[in-house]
């Protein structure tokens, strides 16, 4: 097994990830199928028309470089439709984007997204991927994003 | 793997970035924080305060369930200052409080919806993560922590 894996591992079982797990935000779907992964994120009601939705990763030279995902489709084991994409909020919106891109999601701690947008180091610090991050940044950021403001 | 006999929880604490993944034997949770002192999630004498996330009553070791997620901590109390746009709003919780009930107590007290804002830890600091627990910011013997209630920064450009 290679460090990038043998790390992506232990990390899911540190309590960053594990307290996730015990509080319904999320888990991972399936197996590992190295450099890919299937986690699920709570999506609260009125901001998706799932409770979860499920995003297939690609964790790539994890954790020096940022992972990237996209809405999958667990039945049909592709990506998801974007018509059944989250929608609702202006902040939702811009980053589950298939206008933009189909294979990933506008975020800035997707390496797709970050790649050319320096500015969002400053405007987005909890979130610009970077060495020292994990895959609890990226899934932090999908279940704020979908849950912000819910009970 | 955890045995039968074990508690697996989350402890949160003063300083801490993350929680740190504790088992320990249900027969030793009376030795908390002697227990909390070895692995080193705390140090110095002075004695800890405990909580379950987001409840203000002390919280009796010997009581702690599995998963239970809890907060350690030598203040009893953290005096929380919320800044939005010229006003500011304080309020005492318990080191155990979570950032989103903080954020919804600062939203209803400044008449805000609830839905477009988020706290940070300086006017272009970092997000908090509703999650977090506000005592990972304070420090005795000051108890205190200044947070700043902002716009949402939508992912632009």
């Amino acid at each position: 097994m290679l460090p990038d894996e043998s790390l992506f591992r232990a990390h899911l079982e540190e309590a960053f990830f594990r307290v996730g797990v015990v509080k319904s935000k999320w888990d991972l779907h399936g197996q590992i199928n190295w450099p890919t992964a299937i986690f699920w994120c709570k999506a609260a009601t009125g901001q998706s028309e799932m409770e979860k939705i499920f995003l297939r990763f690609d964790f790539s030279g994890y954790p020096n470089a940022a992972p990237t995902a996209c809405p999958w489709d667990i039945v049909k084991n592709q990506r998801l439709d974007p018509a059944l994409w989250p929608k609702g909020r202006p902040a939702v919106d811009k980053v589950f984007n298939a206008g933009w891109r189909a294979d990933a999601l506008y975020a800035p701690c997707d390496r797709i997204a970050m790649n050319g947008h320096e500015p969002w180091r400053d405007q987005h610090k909890a979130y610009w991927w970077t060495p020292e991050s994990n895959l609890v940044t990226y899934l932090t950021f999908i279940f704020e994003l979908l849950n912000k403001g819910a009970e | 793997m955890k045995n039968e006999n074990e508690h697996e929880i989350f402890v949160h604490g003063e300083g801490m970035k993350e929680p740190k993944l504790i088992r320990l034997l249900k027969s030793a949770l009376h030795d908390l924080e002697k227990i909390l002192r070895e692995v080193g999630v705390i140090s110095g004498s002075e004695q800890r305060c405990f909580f379950r996330e987001d409840d203000a009553q002390e919280l009796d070791t010997n009581s702690i369930k599995n998963h239970d997620i809890i907060h350690c901590h030598r203040c009893k109390n953290v005096k929380v200052s919320v800044v939005y746009e010229s006003g500011v709003k304080t309020h005492a919780f318990p080191p155990s409080a979570t950032i989103k009930r903080i954020q919804k107590w600062a939203e209803k007290e400044f008449g805000l919806s609830p839905k477009d804002h988020v706290l940070r830890t300086g006017p272009d600091g970092k997000e908090l993560p509703g999650d977090a627990h506000i005592g990972s910011f304070a420090h005795f013997p000051d108890c205190a922590v200044k947070l700043y209630l902002t716009l949402e920064v939508l992912v632009n450009g």
